[in-house]
């Protein structure tokens, strides 16, 4: 059974994470971000080596985003279309696991990655089963 | 950019293509790639990059991110999506971003002073004294120039209108200014370098092949052509010893060659190679009293 884990963040989180100045958020070091990435780098090798691991993908700074919509037949573009402050998605896995309880414990991996005090006190994960046919739907 | 300066200005159209292809953004990313152009003119001399493209990419990237944060903070970025006429392979990237820089709604100011920032990788102070004009107004020209092509909706491909003869005029526009006066020959230089980029991106077209024989052919004789106190000096009259013989050879080679694929006096294009046939002349003697030029010392 397939399941997506959808972890989240906003152009704040990224702006912090890069360095960039945030007000009143956590401010990450380049030490804080490397130790980030040999946690993620070690969660995907023991996924891979289960064989768990189907796919895994990190996106860019949602300042890149495009959203694309329809207004009078016409086709609309908007660049950067999010909030600041608003949660979008920043990376997910899909894992093919025995069951929903394997993947939610999976996803539990995701609470403990380090970063600097007070870095993702407010995360949020999803899973979603997913579908294997439209039947399903 | 003293040092690394020649590798800089041949990778900056890559990295600018490589920008715009994955982001979008080009007037935002034509910034992003400046500063790392600059990033690098400070940090290579300490030691260059293994892989200097994927560098001027990772930096300029970060740029970009950084610059459209502060950019989308102030407004928010919305257009008609229009999709591209053709979608140009990756080969073709400088040669798109030439395009975009020689957009139709451009004066020839803006082009030029658009296709030596965004392709040459001159800096807008460069491009300033070039032109002897302030900075400031330079700094406008190329501001306004990519707010045009921004406001234009273009997409990141080849345009529908064959733009090539455009191009062209707009490289020949630098040369003269370059040959125009003393002191201006980075220009020239410039110029030439861009003509064989284009050459090497379109192998097969007369006209490209024309233009370069014509600025090797006409730069040649540069050096024979203004005395000791910067007065000009008549053909008849130079010295033919100081003039370039490998350029006069390169030149005369790229004209014949084009002559063969191509008739060159067509009344519609004709643009280079009609005014090489006649560089070719000079550069061969036939219009002087001396003998067929063979080279400095014969």
């Amino acid at each position: 059974m397939k399941y997506l884990i959808l972890a989240y963040g906003s152009q704040r989180d990224y702006d912090a994470m890069a360095g960039r100045p945030t007000d009143g958020g956590p401010s990450w070091t380049p030490q804080d971000f490397e130790a980030m990435g040999t946690y993620m780098e070690k969660l995907n090798n023991d996924l891979a080596e289960s064989g768990e691991l189907v796919e895994t993908r990190g996106l860019t700074a949602p300042v890149h985003a495009r959203r694309l919509r329809q207004q009078d037949g016409a086709m609309v573009v908007t660049d950067g279309p999010y909030a600041e402050a608003e949660e979008v998605l920043a990376g997910y896995w899909v894992v093919e696991c025995d069951s929903y309880d394997r993947a939610t414990e999976i996803a539990t991996r995701l609470f403990h990655v380090p970063g600097p005090v007070g870095a993702g006190a407010d995360v949020v994960i999803d899973i979603r089963p997913v579908a294997e046919s439209r039947h399903e739907l | 950019m003293t040092g690394h300066g020649d590798l800089l200005r041949e990778l900056t159209p890559q990295v600018l293509a490589a920008l715009v292809r994955r982001y979008g953004h080009f007037d935002i990313a034509e910034d992003a790639v400046q500063e790392a152009l600059l990033a690098a003119a400070q940090q290579w001399p300490a030691g260059v990059p293994d892989d200097p493209k994927a560098w001027l990419i990772t930096v300029a990237s970060r740029r970009l991110t950084d610059l459209l944060r502060s950019e989308s903070a102030r407004q928010r970025r919305e257009s008609a999506w229009l999709p591209p006429s053709q979608h140009a392979p990756s080969t073709d990237d400088s040669l798109v971003l030439l395009f975009l820089c020689c957009h139709p709604s451009l004066s020839p100011s803006s082009q030029i002073a658009l296709t030596l920032r965004a392709v040459g990788g001159l800096t807008t102070a460069e491009i300033a004294r070039a032109f002897l004009v302030p900075e400031a107004t330079m700094t406008r020209r190329i501001g306004r120039a990519k707010q045009t092509v921004k406001a234009s909706g273009v997409p990141f491909g080849l345009p529908a209108d064959d733009r090539l003869p455009v191009v062209l005029h707009v490289l020949y526009l630098i040369f003269n200014e370059g040959y125009a006066g003393p002191g201006r020959v980075e220009l020239t230089a410039e110029a030439i370098r861009l003509a064989r980029m284009v050459r090497r991106l379109r192998p097969d077209d007369a006209e490209v092949a024309g233009l370069l024989a014509l600025m090797l052919l006409t730069d040649a004789r540069r050096p024979a052509r203004t005395g000791p106190y910067g007065e000009l000096v008549a053909m008849a009259d130079q010295d033919r010893n100081l003039w370039h013989a490998k350029d006069i050879a390169e030149g005369i080679d790229l004209v014949t060659a084009a002559w063969t694929r191509e008739f060159p006096f067509q009344e519609t294009r004709g643009y280079g190679t009609r005014p090489s046939a006649a560089a070719i002349c000079h550069a061969s003697g036939c219009q002087g009293p001396a003998a067929r030029y063979q080279g400095p010392g014969t």
